[in-house]
């Protein structure tokens, strides 16, 4: 985690304030509703064991906690978020960078599930990707920060 | 007073099971970066860069890796952390 004390700042262009904002609209949506059959939200929240029963006893004793830190995590993304004028930077304190990158790998989970991406995944060069991409390259920029403080 | 009665016997594979210790285990995924793992690794269980590096290769290279082992309630509160963090991890028996 990035040491107490320390910040990170980040500016974003109006367009990616939109495309990340669309983004924590709908995984929002998606962890409220709760859709089980949903197989992002699947991924989002696995089995913990690979046995069926121990995995189904399992969820129901932790279920309820993840998506209480998952929704905290995406709220205090977007709170940073809504701090700041359309192309403002934001100053990321060290609770708040490990937020984004809980939010940030929520998103691109989904995104994964949605666009089939695999390991397999050859040269994108399919739009569809660029979010993707997008998100990866300000998650390791961030992971980065985090770790070499 | 006669001898006391012990004998030696062959362990039930049950008993054996007993001892076996519980362990967290993350699998590989195509999505969770190469240095996101790592810095998991070393925010969830404190261990130092060079062996959340070790870890997150064997995950990469292996397709799974243990990351820690010892009482179940331990492992499964391990797991549920590694679930927030958006990594795939299981509770299984060493």
């Amino acid at each position: 985690m990035l040491p107490e004390g320390k910040a990170v700042r980040l500016r974003l262009g109006p367009q990616e304030r939109e495309f990340l904002g669309e983004l924590l609209a709908g995984l929002a949506a998606l962890l409220e509703e709760d859709a089980a059959d949903d197989p992002a939200l699947r991924r989002l929240r696995p089995d913990g064991y690979a046995d069926a029963e121990a995995a189904a006893e399992f969820r129901q004793l932790t279920e309820d906690d993840l998506r209480r830190s998952q929704l905290d995590a995406l709220d205090q993304v977007r709170s940073s978020l809504r701090g700041s004028g359309a192309d403002a930077e934001l100053v990321l304190d060290a609770v708040t960078v490990e937020a984004w990158l809980m939010t940030l790998t929520q998103m691109r989970l989904v995104l994964a599930v949605r666009l089939g991406l695999t390991e397999d995944s050859g040269p994108r060069d399919d739009p569809e990707f660029a979010g993707y991409d997008w998100l990866t390259a300000l998650q390791d920029l961030l992971v980065r920060l985090a770790m070499d403080g | 007073m006669s001898a006391p009665a012990v004998e030696e016997v062959e362990r039930s594979d049950a008993d054996a099971d007993a001892d076996r210790p519980w362990v967290c285990v993350v699998w590989n995924d195509p999505v969770n970066l190469m240095s996101y793992v790592t810095y998991v690794f070393m925010t969830v269980f404190g261990y130092p860069k060079a062996k959340a590096e070790r870890l997150m290769l064997d995950v990469h290279h292996k397709g799974r890796a243990t990351v820690s082992s010892g009482p179940r309630e331990q492992m499964e509160a391990d797991v549920a952390r590694l679930h927030g963090y958006g990594l795939w991890a299981t509770v299984a028996r060493d």
